[in-house]
């Protein structure tokens, strides 16, 4: 916290699960740098490929650089900075790491499979209490195969929408 | 006229037709529910099956299948905060927060009830004022679509209440991301990174899906069993007369936003993602407590259902009479039309009118229909959310991978979701709101559409101003827009006046 | 008995996986004659467009000459690009087909950098119709024939406006042909589809449009068509004179056909030609496309392939001298 003599906010500082600083500032920055990547990009295209491209750029790029004005003014004045803070990161990457573990498996284990596992897997990560317990294994799987299997009738029989049937099976 | 009438009616109240209709608006209401399936996608499948059948009963399949899906996409909305269809994204807004509340039940009578009002306002304009209402949406042409863009853009006001800069980035961004993919105009490859998958450009239910969906499966994770509540399912009498009493006090609300989605259906091209979210803007707008939406209004919901649900009935008025459809779903039963021999035009309503009326005839039922099932089903379908978040999650996660990749078959699109899953919860993190970038996505192929077109024709005839600025419907929308951007700082002003004058 | 947690739910899943083997394994040993599977057609474009019409014309008859469920994904964007890419990456087997257009496969690889695909990729198989292309303005247009038009054309350079359907389309096309020709420059205005641009030139936003037939036919009571790409009288519009006729050497049109990925075995094309073209020759068919404004075909795959060859050539040398200019 600072007080109202206006000293600068350290920028930036890490402790535990939480990010001290302004994210305004970052997010300015992302801007302002995606902006810079999109524009190089650009440089290739044809006039009327390119027209609305450059004006959106155009304006991005200021709507960018005026974040990073006003974070910049906010820190002079000595506003306190808004925590950028994650609880249960472990359960949070977790869930992430499951979803892209997910995509992975889909095209070489095909739906029902690979569904099943996650599904579980997801459904164990968050089950309160003690994960060890058979009736939450069963509970998870049981759960996992019901929705999957639902799912594969209404997509695949009901509406013949095909889904990954996985280069494991077809080999 | 009056042989079609009663022909009509007595065609509808057939058991085969009746049948057909339940099936197809069950069929629709559960389409509707699944994000990844679309109206759209499920009448493609649906036309062969019509082909044994009669004209007329084909068509009543599949109009109910169309009217069931706007019906059923709010209730994904509402429950999970993830739109059923891109119409439902606005429902999100005031749906969600409400079944936070504990009053998921009252959202979803009230979508109910919405959409039968705008259903059946619909039809009746679509049985009576078609054919002038037809030629009027043709002198909507590349400068007025542009503007009409540039409209729809303007209710980033209403949605980055908190902070208008950031809403503003947002939406820009959206732009930019509409802009991957192959140029419409010029061809020019945009943006793939040496991705072949990239030429598709980013697939908008993929997108609402990854900003919706993920970031809020992420978040429950993030507060925890503890903090998560179950929310307590009450069994609550009279809920249903509690509401509709409520909305019959905003007949003008409802008219409102009925005759906004018939507009934006005439209009082709545009469809109920766009309807849904310029009757909110105005319900907001006209409002007398601006304060209270996003926070959980009825109003907000019948706003936006209202309208998705005219569209429906608005979209087939130049369908009907020019063969140009309104949206792409009826862009599909123009197809069905097709097949089954009949052509658009005026033959329809001399040669062929005894389908023709009972088709539209059909609507009528359709959303009576459909009301009841929503409404009583509504009890059932709030209570779907209180389940354990062990149980809740993987179900959502499911949902959104298989949704994703049903929508193009693609299992890059999936991977699309996901990241952009993780943009929407950084973005949630960083104070920014995901709407307006759904409204850039959305937005943004018609601003460049209409600006390049624009372009082309003012080379054509030598003046960018006159071709842009000088067209009397562009200088409608222009005026709109203006009024649109400057009415919040207006009423700020004013407010802040009437406490100055207050304080004294 | 109190089994190992871990254990218990290996043995369910290793059950469903014995399952699943033995269900794959009747499915591949079973596999005797082509086709015993379901076959994906994938249509490049939106469902409700034309492309997905004839597709769903056909289902119903595909599924009973071939006896296997016909599954129809749409993988819209490109204009078509993207469904073709993945018909090129897929397996070679028979059982992906797509429907493929001409001259979009041919000038999509020419003309951009990195199309993903190159028309050798796509093999053909059977062409199912032709959409000529025809020019046509408002009845309230002062223009009364296609003479009037090009003398308007040539006094008044890049003031034309010109409605067309995408770009390095037969729309697209047909407008460079057509400037060649006649030796004009007019402004060519591209829109995503076909009901834009018609929507568009009925509105009067455009001074003309290069249409296809089946649309110009909707609408014959509006418009004045000047002038039709097919390569005698159109039967549907049989007052048109054709592009030749005036003495304009073109034929704009859009063909649609279907094909398969490279190095799908010959019998397998052979039993999808045989299917595709008994459609084609069916008489139904032929009258509903008529009907509609379409011109029905029936060419087979070796057919088919020196046509794609010749139409490659053609465009080739008609880019290469717009290029110069």
């Amino acid at each position: 916290m600072v007080g109202k003599r206006g000293g600068r906010q350290e920028m930036s500082r890490l402790k535990g699960g939480e990010l001290m600083t302004n994210p305004d500032l970052v997010s300015g920055l992302l801007v302002l740098g995606l902006t810079g990547l999109a524009w190089q990009q650009s440089r290739t295209f044809s006039y009327y490929g390119g027209v609305f491209v450059d004006w959106v750029l155009l304006i991005l790029g200021g709507l960018g650089l005026l974040l990073v004005i006003k974070a910049c003014a906010d820190l002079r004045m000595g506003k306190e900075a808004l925590r950028l803070s994650l609880k249960n990161s472990g359960s949070v990457m977790t869930l992430l790491f499951s979803l892209v573990l997910y995509i992975f498996l889909l095209p070489r284990l095909g739906f029902l499979l690979s569904g099943m596992i996650i599904l579980s897997g997801i459904s164990l990560l968050l089950t309160p209490g003690k994960k060890n317990l058979p009736k939450n294994w069963v509970a998870a799987a049981a759960l996992s195969l019901i929705l999957t299997a639902m799912f594969y009738f209404i997509f695949k029989t009901g509406l013949s929408v095909p889904l990954p049937v996985g280069t494991f099976w077809t080999r | 006229m009056w042989g079609n009438v009663f022909f009509a009616l007595n065609q509808i109240f057939q058991p085969i037709n009746l049948l057909l209709l339940i099936c197809g608006g069950l069929g629709g209401i559960v389409v509707g529910c699944l994000p990844g399936l679309t109206a759209t996608m499920a009448l493609a499948l649906l036309v062969p099956f019509t082909f044994t059948m009669p004209a007329a009963s084909g068509l009543i399949m599949l109009g109910g299948l169309y009217v069931g899906a706007m019906f059923g996409d709010a209730i994904p909305a509402t429950l999970i905060n993830t739109p059923g269809t891109p119409s439902a994204i606005a429902t999100t807004f005031d749906g969600y927060p409400l079944a936070k509340k504990g009053l998921a039940q009252q959202a979803l009578i009230t979508n109910a009830f919405s959409s039968l009002c705008g259903g059946i306002i619909g039809t009746i304009v679509l049985l009576t004022l078609s054919p002038p209402l037809a030629e009027a949406g043709l002198r909507f042409g590349p400068p007025e679509y542009f503007w009409i863009s540039v409209f729809g853009l303007t209710i980033i006001g209403t949605l980055a209440a908190e902070s208008m800069l950031k809403g503003l980035i947002a939406g820009a961004l959206g732009l930019l991301l509409s802009t991957v993919g192959i140029s419409p105009i010029a061809g020019d490859v945009r943006f793939t990174f040496g991705l072949p998958m990239l030429q598709a450009g980013l697939d908008l239910m993929v997108a609402l899906i990854g900003l919706f969906c993920i970031p809020q499966i992420l978040e429950m994770v993030e507060e925890g069993a503890q903090k998560h509540k179950i929310i307590k399912y009450h069994r609550q009498r009279g809920v249903f007369l509690q509401v509709i009493r409520e909305l019959v006090h905003h007949p003008i609300l409802l008219l409102r936003s009925a005759v906004i989605g018939i507009i934006v259906g005439i209009i082709p091209g545009a469809g109920g993602n766009i309807a849904s979210l310029v009757s909110y803007n105005e319900a907001v707008r006209w409002s007398k407590h601006p304060e209270k939406f996003g926070r959980g209004t009825l109003e907000g919901v019948a706003a936006t259902e209202t309208a998705n649900c005219s569209v429906v009935q608005g979209s087939l008025i130049p369908m009907l009479t020019l063969g140009i459809p309104g949206s792409p779903a009826a862009a599909v039963i123009l197809g069905a039309l097709l097949l089954h021999g009949l052509r658009p035009g005026p033959e329809l309503y001399t040669t062929f009118a005894g389908i023709t009326y009972t088709f539209i005839f059909s609507f009528f039922l359709a959303v009576l229909i459909m009301f009841i099932f929503t409404a009583l089903g509504s009890s059932l379908f709030s209570r779907m959310i209180c389940v354990p978040m062990q149980y809740l999650i993987p179900m959502i996660a499911l949902l959104s991978v298989i949704g994703a990749f049903a929508i193009r078959n693609s299992l890059f699109d999936v991977g699309v979701m996901l990241l952009l899953g993780v943009v929407g919860f950084l973005f949630r993190k960083l104070r920014f709101h995901s709407g307006p970038l759904v409204l850039g996505l959305i937005m943004g192929p018609f601003a460049e559409q209409g600006l390049v077109q624009s372009l082309l024709m003012a080379k054509a005839t030598g003046s960018v101003f006159q071709v842009m600025f000088a067209r009397p419907i562009s200088v409608i929308l222009i005026c709109l827009s203006l009024a649109s951007v400057l009415w919040p700082i207006v009423t700020r002003f004013s407010k802040s006046r009437k406490i100055w004058f207050f304080k004294r | 008995m109190n089994m190992h947690p871990w254990r218990r739910g290996l043995k369910i899943k290793s059950g469903i996986a014995i399952l699943l083997c033995v269900f794959v394994g009747i499915t591949v040993f079973a596999a005797g004659d082509y086709p015993t599977q379901p076959i994906t057609y994938i249509i490049s474009f939106d469902p409700g467009g034309q492309s997905d019409l004839e597709a769903r014309r056909q289902q119903p008859l595909l599924e009973k000459k071939l006896g296997v469920p016909v599954v129809i994904t749409y993988k819209p964007g490109g204009g078509g690009a993207v469904g073709w890419i993945e018909l090129a990456n897929s397996k070679p087997d028979g059982y992906t087909i797509a429907g493929n257009n001409i001259p979009h496969i041919i000038l999509q690889p020419l003309q951009r950098k990195n199309a993903g695909y190159t028309t050798s990729a796509l093999e053909p198989v059977a062409l199912f119709q032709t959409t000529p292309i025809g020019l046509a303005v408002l009845k309230t247009s002062p223009f009364q024939t296609m003479a009037d038009f090009i003398t308007y054309a040539k006094e008044h350079p890049n003031v034309i406006t010109l409605a067309g359907s995408g770009t390095y389309s037969g729309h697209h096309l047909a407008y460079l042909q057509w400037e060649k020709l006649t030796g004009t420059k007019v402004t060519y205005i591209p829109f995503t589809g076909a009901a834009p641009q018609v929507a568009a030139f009925l509105g009067g936003h455009t001074t003309a449009i290069l249409a296809n037939s089946n649309d110009l036919a909707q609408h014959k009571d509006r418009i004045r068509i000047l002038a039709i790409g097919s390569e005698k009288r159109f039967t549907a519009l049989p007052d048109v004179p054709t592009f030749t006729e005036l003495g304009l050497a073109m034929t704009p049109s859009i063909d649609r056909g279907v094909c398969v990925p490279k190095g799908t075995p010959v019998a397998r094309i052979k039993v999808l030609e045989k299917a595709f073209l008994s459609i084609a020759e069916d008489p139904n068919i032929q009258q509903s496309m008529i009907e509609q404004g379409f011109v029905p075909v029936a060419m087979g795959a070796e057919e088919f392939k020196t046509y794609i060859k010749e139409k490659t050539v053609e465009y080739r040398e008609l880019l290469k001298e717009l290029e110069e200019n």
